[in-house]
């Protein structure tokens, strides 16, 4: 099993009163409570947000150090609850400052790159720099990506499947090549930057519950990683995709299977409570991603997709809810294990990507957090996995 | 009233027509057309007026090829072709005035006469035409009213079916207009060339087009302006006004 450890990186220096009070200055869309798109970055201080840079890559490194397999990263933009505004240059400074960690990429944003042939170029270089670390995972990225980027929402997912055409071509067809389809247009494609991973390097899909996404990662035998969703969803998610692979030709594993869950981990429950509480303000309740149209605006997917969307997030935010679903693991390390062990059995993810640490939870517990799950979390999963053979895609490479 | 469809370059177009007397084509609103609103009524007392689904709006098909405004006043100037005729006079309505200027700079021989009513399609150089993609579609149909009351008796009369139909307008509005929002920067220019008679009406509540862009279109044109009160949808708020107006215009 490959465990990753994964935070948002949230520009925790916000105070709650800025994040939900309405200001004078505000766009004339902004309601109180929107608090990502249009609420003011003159909120954003880059003097508290260097010093949040450097102690996020001090958790990355430590989490290295406790021995985590990944380190995940990602990309919101114009997000407090996420300080990760470009994917790749996150991933080049994880590259430079560890040694043998994957960087996990979920993911690249694809519809939002206007030319993904420079996105096969920095990913190259990461790949290289990094001696081959790299998991590229792609995403179509969600509704405020698109409206922060302004790039259309009503072909998102064309561009996704262009773009990752174009990117995987770019990866491994030499050149120089053109490129003439509906969404992007390359006159010359001919990078001298290639992975040093062949064909290429791994590349997995992220999600919740699109149809369209999970049979897609499918066909193409990529790892589906569900993002946090319910048990419920979790099963029927991989009953999907076991059945396209089956269809498309090969048997779907535990190597398939990632799965991202918060889990927060303390010495003691009540702490860890508290720090569940944190977590949740900034990345749940408080972001929520927006206002439903947002979330996901016209055209991104069907009209009865995204109604549905909208009513399922508002109904899952609840910190208690998501104890008793099990989307967020709270508690000791003993608590946190048997419910990491519910998750391995029911669902057999041969990734696992931990989420504990978030909100406005300073260094110091950030990085207790992760020395305790390094020491007394990590061994016990693991050995868990072994016993119920859920390997990743690189034990079973490996023999 | 009359209702058809009627294919154009593969895509089925649902009108509606009613009256006699001179064609006066009457182009929908980016929230589309309805039904047949009190502007409609009154004008068909005196004129043949056809009023389409926009192609990809209400019922009417949509040509997933179609990238922009240019295209669709393409469709709707063949559209125009096939009721046979000498050309009419056109009224557009808010974005349906974008696309009703659009052809008259591609293909003026269609266009006898235009009146645009808060027109879209063009870059203010003050203020902003209102971004709709950040609020909920029926956020922005409320936007459009100046009166409470007006809004609510607009939504209670058409009832069920509203929100999806409110969505795929809003989709089709996306698919060609997301970028630049809701303008061409070539239209002012094409329009300059254009020597059609024209009136130009904005309503002195709009929150959604600002006055700026209507008086880009006067002097571009060359034609009439004038103010009504009322917010921008005002085949509902202002119908006797702009339709006293446009009868004027048009010599009824």
């Amino acid at each position: 099993m490959l465990i990753s450890y994964f935070t948002e990186q949230p520009y925790s220096a916000l105070s709650a009163e800025d994040a939900w009070d309405l200001h004078p200055f505000d766009h004339p869309a902004r309601r109180a409570g929107d608090n990502v798109l249009i609420h003011s970055n003159r909120f954003f201080d880059p003097v508290a947000a260097s010093r949040l840079y450097a102690e996020r890559i001090r958790e990355y490194e430590l989490a290295e150090e406790v021995g985590f397999d990944g380190v995940m990263v990602n990309e919101h933009h114009n997000a407090p609850f996420c300080m990760q505004a470009r994917i790749t240059v996150m991933s080049s400074v994880v590259a430079a400052r560890t040694k043998r960690v994957k960087i996990v990429q979920l993911g690249n944003p694809l519809p939002t790159w206007d030319n993904p042939v420079q996105l096969a170029e920095e990913t190259a270089m990461i790949d290289m720099i990094s001696n081959g670390r790299l998991i590229a995972g792609i995403v179509r990225a969600g509704g405020a990506e698109q409206l922060a980027n302004n790039v259309n929402p009503a072909y998102n997912r064309e561009r996704f499947h262009e773009a990752h055409d174009l990117l995987i071509k770019a990866w491994t067809v030499p050149g120089p090549w053109r490129w003439e389809g509906e969404h992007y247009h390359q006159r010359i494609v001919n990078p001298w930057a290639v992975p040093l991973q062949k064909p290429h390097p791994p590349v997995w899909v992220p999600g919740i519950t699109s149809k369209e996404t999970i049979e897609f990662a499918a066909r193409h035998a990529y790892p589906f990683v569900c993002l946090n969703t319910t048990m419920e969803d979790t099963k029927r998610i991989w009953g999907l995709y076991d059945k396209v692979a089956a269809e498309t030709g090969f048997e779907a594993g535990p190597q398939h299977r990632g799965y991202l869950v918060r889990c927060i981990v303390a010495e003691t429950e009540e702490k860890a409570l508290r720090n569940a509480r944190e977590h949740l303000w900034m990345s749940g309740e408080f972001a929520g991603f927006g206002r439903p149209t947002w979330i996901a605006p016209t055209g991104y997917s069907s009209f009865e997709a995204r109604t549905g969307r909208a009513a399922m997030d508002k109904a899952n935010s609840s910190l208690e809810g998501q104890i008793e679903r099990g989307t967020m693991v709270v508690g000791t390390p003993e608590q946190v294990i048997a419910r990491l062990r519910w998750w391995l059995e029911e669902t057999r993810p041969g990734l696992l990507m931990l989420w504990p640490n978030d909100g406005r939870l300073d260094h110091e517990s950030s990085l207790d957090a992760i020395r305790l799950m390094g020491e007394a979390v990590l061994p016990s999963v693991k050995k868990i996995a072994q016993e119920l053979g859920l390997h990743d895609q690189f034990e079973l490479a490996s023999g | 009233m009359h209702s058809f469809r009627q294919a154009i370059a593969g895509t089925e177009i649902d009108v509606l027509s009613d009256g006699d007397g001179p064609r006066l084509t009457i182009l929908h609103r980016d929230t589309g057309r309805a039904g047949w609103t009190p502007l409609h009524a009154r004008l068909a007392k005196r004129f043949h007026v056809v009023a389409p689904s926009l192609p990809g709006y209400d019922s009417s098909g949509r040509p997933d090829w179609l990238r922009n405004v240019t295209g669709l006043a393409a469709l709707i100037g063949m559209l125009d072709d096939t009721l046979g005729g000498e050309s009419g006079a056109w009224l557009g309505l808010g974005f349906g005035g974008w696309a009703a200027a659009e052809l008259a700079a591609h293909s003026p021989s269609r266009v006898a006469k235009l009146i645009l009513h808060s027109p879209m399609g063009i870059k203010p150089p003050e203020g902003e035409i209102f971004d709709q993609f950040l609020i909920e579609a029926e956020d922005y149909v409320r936007l459009g009213f100046s009166s409470q009351e007006a809004y609510d008796r607009q939504r209670a009369e058409e009832g069920e079916g509203r929100s999806a139909r409110l969505d795929r307008n809003r989709e089709m509005t996306t698919r060609i207009a997301w970028k630049p929002a809701m303008f061409d920067l070539a239209l002012p220019h094409l329009l300059r060339g254009v020597s059609i008679p024209s009136l130009t009406v904005w309503s002195s509540a709009d929150a959604i087009v600002p006055r700026s862009c209507a008086e880009i279109y006067r002097d571009a044109l060359g034609g009439h302006y004038t103010e009504i009160p009322g917010g921008h949808m005002a085949e509902y708020e202002a119908p006797d006004a702009l339709a006293a107006l446009v009868e004027e215009f048009l010599g009824c």
